[in-house]
């Protein structure tokens, strides 16, 4: 990049927006946003080329690149609109789909071969049963690549079986693990959640049934956000349609690494509050959503969740806090020198499983560092 | 009344089919607004961004921009409507936090200023027993979401700047009253016809140009993040600067030459800096053995004088 004299550097820190009015805030978002006439672009941006502090806050005013590669589309780049490079794109992108079947088909046959040896074998084995010992070791190594869907084996398989295995195993699990959860309700009898003062808060499914088990065993892997976990393009793409849900598992599987085997297999859900304060849970990425029960007529207007660990505050100081995504609800009695929380709770805030903050619309806030076992008002 | 226009003080059948369309797109009788009121804000906004004399197509089309939706909520939740409230708070209070949280980077600062802004948008101070809520101010341009950021960008980039003053009043009375340090040399001056030929170059260059340069030479933004304001691809920047910073060198050197200097005098006043010259020439004064000639012919070239 060609070198700019240190004069002109100088020159461009001197010019002054002078007495320009600074653009408010709904120019400079229409700006961020594309929403400006011509003439009212260059406006602002005669305004911006002077002044450094505008620039600063229209810097910070661009949401994350996250969000931003969803709604700003970058102008096309103009080597796409050479003919012969758009050919070659699609000739490439054959080539590619081209082989990546090939060596699916391969591999489906070299598994097919590996267990047609292992059927001859076995019945060798049955018509020369004095020769039994030494093709099982043999057997066993077959075994290792001819058994894909055998978690424990030590020889990893190839990445298109392990998923295939992994989903398979997920589709099998949730089935179990929801059996564990119905008869494993949230809390043991000695284990109630308390507030400072005393008050014990007895456990509710969402039905009204009372919990008896330790809630330890059932708290779910650290999964990092609720967000949607991206269906793997090769895996879907290869599969077909009904792997692709299986296939969000298996990516789940793969990320939520500390959870108990029997949750692993566990979508991470997301999570709202409608319009009319009931909340909503969404497994599939926010296509669909389902309003789960809490046990309380109020209206919920805050929400907190890290994974399945989720905390709703609503109308009169009503608090609950389910474990388990859902499906079992404990309420919250903050409580702290004689005091108790009972304003409506406005916002719901957790930095962890263990350190929350609840503020409530006359402006209290309550803050707990042992997940809701106790309280103190600020 | 200008043909197949209207004046500024609209005619009320325009407004009147173009509110109701936009009152029932809005559901702002849900959150507790007459039409009344809400083509008020409407007017307003228009009155606000619309040049006078506007058609009636041009206002058509502007307020078909409008987000008029959240418009609508902004609104009722500016007069305190308890429903609007309930509406914003599930909507917004997290993204608020987390907005924030990207703004200010530190968690104590971001919180801090999430809850200025909402105490700011809820409205707690008052004027003439009128509530005075920020969330008045917004005109649908906009998203809501993106106003929020912008508006929480600004506040941060206004206490960041009253901090950053406040230190440097601090710095500045302990260092100057107790350590008065000796009177600095005056910086030495810039050729007038660089300085001249250097301003004349930079206002040829359009907004957008200037802006990129801004961008990149005084924020030290990367290319990325000019790209990303400017909705082109990186490398569309890359080319940019260079092209930029080639048009002003021959742009300045065409002034220079216009001026009066020859090709070479211009091409050594744009190369060398005065300022690193005469730090140069005083390290060397304060060495035991210094080759002074080479710079003081330097000196020499860039005052104007022909060498020789």
């Amino acid at each position: 990049m060609a070198e700019l004299p240190k004069i002109v550097v100088q020159k461009l820190r001197g010019i002054d927006a002078g007495t320009s009015a600074h653009p408010e805030p709904d120019l400079l978002n229409a700006f961020v946003e594309r929403a400006l006439t011509p003439p009212e672009r260059e406006q602002v941006m005669q305004h911006l080329a002077s002044c450094g502090d505008c620039r600063e806050v229209l810097a910070l005013a661009f949401p994350p690149r996250s969000e931003a590669n969803v709604s700003a589309p970058v102008a096309a780049s103009p080597w796409l609109s050479w003919p012969v490079l758009r050919w070659g794109a699609l000739a490439a992108c054959i080539v590619v789909v081209f082989a990546a079947v090939s060596l699916r088909n391969r591999s489906t046959t070299g598994r097919t071969h590996l267990v047609q040896q292992n059927e001859v074998s076995r019945y060798e084995r049955a018509e020369n049963p004095a020769t039994a010992a030494e093709p099982s070791r043999k057997r066993t190594e077959n075994a290792k690549t001819s058994q894909p869907f055998d978690v424990a084996q030590n020889t990893p398989p190839a990445p298109l079986e392990l998923k295939k295995k992994e989903a398979v195993a997920g589709v099998a699990q949730p089935a179990a693990l929801d059996k564990t959860l119905r008869a494993a309700p949230v809390l043991a009898a000695d284990n109630k959640v308390q507030g400072a003062g005393g008050q014990a808060a007895g456990v509710m499914s969402a039905s009204g049934a009372p919990a008896t088990e330790a809630r330890d065993d059932l708290v779910p892997g650290r999964a990092k956000d609720v967000a949607p976990v991206p269906a793997t393009s090769e895996v879907a793409a290869q599969a077909g349609t009904n792997m692709a849900a299986k296939a969000q598992i298996a990516v789940s599987a793969a990320e939520d690494r500390n959870a108990p085997s029997a949750l692993r297999t566990r979508v991470v859900p997301r999570w709202t509050l409608s319009a009319d304060g009931t909340l909503q849970r969404s497994q599939d990425g926010g296509r669909s959503w389902q309003t789960i029960p809490v046990p309380s007529q109020a209206t919920f207007r805050a929400l907190a969740s890290n994974g399945f660990d989720i905390w709703i505050g609503g109308t009169g100081g009503s608090l609950f806090h389910s474990v388990d995504g859902g499906q079992n609800w404990i309420p919250i009695q903050p409580a702290a020198n004689g005091e108790t929380l009972s304003d409506d709770i406005i916002g719901v805030e957790f930095t962890d499983l263990s350190h929350g903050a609840v503020t409530t619309s006359s402006s209290e806030t309550w803050v707990t560092a042992d997940a809701g076992r106790s309280w103190q008002k600020q | 009344m200008r043909e197949g226009g209207v004046q500024s003080g609209m005619a009320e059948p325009v407004w009147e089919s173009l509110a109701g369309e936009l009152f029932v797109k809005s559901r702002a009788s849900e959150l507790g607004l007459t039409q009344e009121a809400f083509t008020a804000v409407l007017q307003n906004i228009a009155r606000k961004y619309l040049p006078p004399g506007h058609s009636h197509e041009h206002l058509r089309q502007f307020v078909g921009t409008l987000r008029v939706e959240e418009l609508a909520l902004a609104q009722a939740c500016a007069v305190g409507n308890e429903r609007a409230w309930e509406i914003f708070l599930t909507r917004y209070r997290e993204k608020l936090y987390d907005i924030a949280g990207y703004v200010a980077r530190e968690s104590s600062a971001a919180r801090e200023l999430a809850d200025s802004l909402y105490a700011d948008l809820y409205g707690t101070s008052t004027r003439d027993g009128q509530r005075i809520s920020k969330l008045a101010s917004y005109t649908g341009r906009g998203s809501l979401e993106g106003w929020l950021r912008t508006v929480l960008a600004q506040e941060y980039v206004n206490r960041y700047r009253k901090q950053r003053r406040l230190v440097s009043l601090d710095e500045e009375s302990e260092e100057g009253v107790q350590f008065a340090a000796a009177n600095p040399e005056p910086p030495p001056a810039v050729d007038g016809r660089l300085d001249a030929a250097t301003t004349e170059a930079l206002a040829q260059l359009s907004a957008e140009d200037r802006f990129i340069l801004a961008s990149y030479y005084l924020d030290s933004r990367t290319l990325a993040e000019i790209a990303r304001t400017l909705h082109v691809h990186e490398s569309t920047i890359s080319r940019k600067l260079d092209k930029i910073a080639k048009a002003l060198r021959k742009g300045i050197l065409a002034n220079l030459a216009h001026k009066g200097m020859t090709r070479r005098q211009a091409q050594e006043a744009l190369e060398v800096d005065v300022r690193d010259l005469s730090v140069n020439v005083r390290a060397e004064l304060m060495q035991e053995t210094a080759p002074g000639a080479f710079s003081n012919k330097k000196a020499e070239t860039a005052a104007g004088k022909t060498p020789g």
